[in-house]
């Protein structure tokens, strides 16, 4: 292999590793917009929600059997900020922004999932 | 293919399941289905070995590798991921093999544009049998190819580099060296 060989072969792995580089730049710059929370009660879709960076707020949700939760929307996350129900899971779930985890409250048949 | 290198095709392919094993029992790198990659090193060794060695002799060697460490592992799910990445490394790592072999820098080389085939054949596996939204995690996985690629590379390069009485025993499978 010729020295210039190795020097071409070498730019070319650069040149990759510097699109990759660049690629988690630009995905995680742009994953931000355009999400969608979807909150289903009972299995019943009752609200759709667009995730925005500078949305700032919070309500309150009732299911059927009259459990409350109340949901907060803030830097393009979704999370629960109080719950009635027993065990708290929903509230001690972390707050998200994509789509890996589904929020669930089990008690209050509550299920939060991003699109 | 005589009885020693019988033997010693098993005992490489032996090294690289036990590296795939060790691997394993690490903890995970933080990105999804990362892994270092070291049971690519016995592989990457036979195909620049030369001397008895040929191609087709380290291709036979990872497929058994893939076949046993599926089993071993339970998960045919991973062993089609591992086959998918190994096919696609196995032909990159054979055409540098093929028109490199006289010069063992070309090792380095193979080993960083093998494992960013590997990557590339394991998120081609993904999408079909997931989805195509893996692909978001082509760009995390091609910084890790590339770098452990150039470790295990340059690991391969020192070994065969050096003037050890143990490869060149290897390398020809002959009782008179």
């Amino acid at each position: 292999m010729s020295k210039k060989q190795i020097i071409i072969f070498s730019l070319i792995a650069g040149a990759i590793l510097i699109a990759c580089i660049a690629g988690i730049i630009i995905t995680q710059n742009t994953k931000r917009d355009s999400h969608v929370a979807l909150i289903y009660s009972d299995n019943v879709l009752i609200r759709e929600i667009e995730l925005k960076p500078d949305d700032n707020y919070s309500f309150e949700i009732t299911s059927p059997s009259g459990g409350k939760n109340v949901i907060i929307v803030h830097e393009g996350k979704i999370g629960v900020q109080s719950a009635d129900c027993p065990d708290k899971i929903c509230v001690n779930t972390p707050h998200v922004s994509d789509e890996i985890s589904p929020i669930v409250c089990m008690p209050n048949k509550l299920v939060i999932k991003i699109k | 293919m005589n009885v020693k290198k019988t033997v010693f095709s098993a005992l490489l392919c032996t090294i690289s399941l036990t590296l795939f094993v060790i691997e394993g029992m690490f903890p995970p790198l933080p990105f999804i289905g990362t892994r270092i990659g070291i049971a690519y090193l016995p592989i990457l060794f036979v195909f620049f070995i030369g001397g008895v060695w040929k191609i087709r002799d380290a291709v036979l060697i990872l497929l058994v590798r893939i076949l046993l460490s599926g089993i071993i592992q339970g998960n045919m799910m991973g062993m089609l991921f591992s086959l998918g990445g190994g096919v696609l490394a196995a032909v990159v790592m054979g055409l540098f093999s093929r028109f490199f072999k006289k010069d063992s820098v070309a090792v380095i080389i193979a080993g960083v544009f093998s494992a960013l085939a590997h990557n590339v054949g394991q998120l081609m596996v993904a999408v079909v049998f997931y989805s195509p939204s893996v692909l978001v995690y082509i760009f995390h996985l091609g910084i890790i190819a590339i770098i452990s690629g150039a470790v295990i590379g340059t690991a391969v390069y020192f070994l065969l580099k050096g003037k050890n009485k143990i490869i060149h025993k290897i390398r020809y499978c002959d009782k008179n060296y």
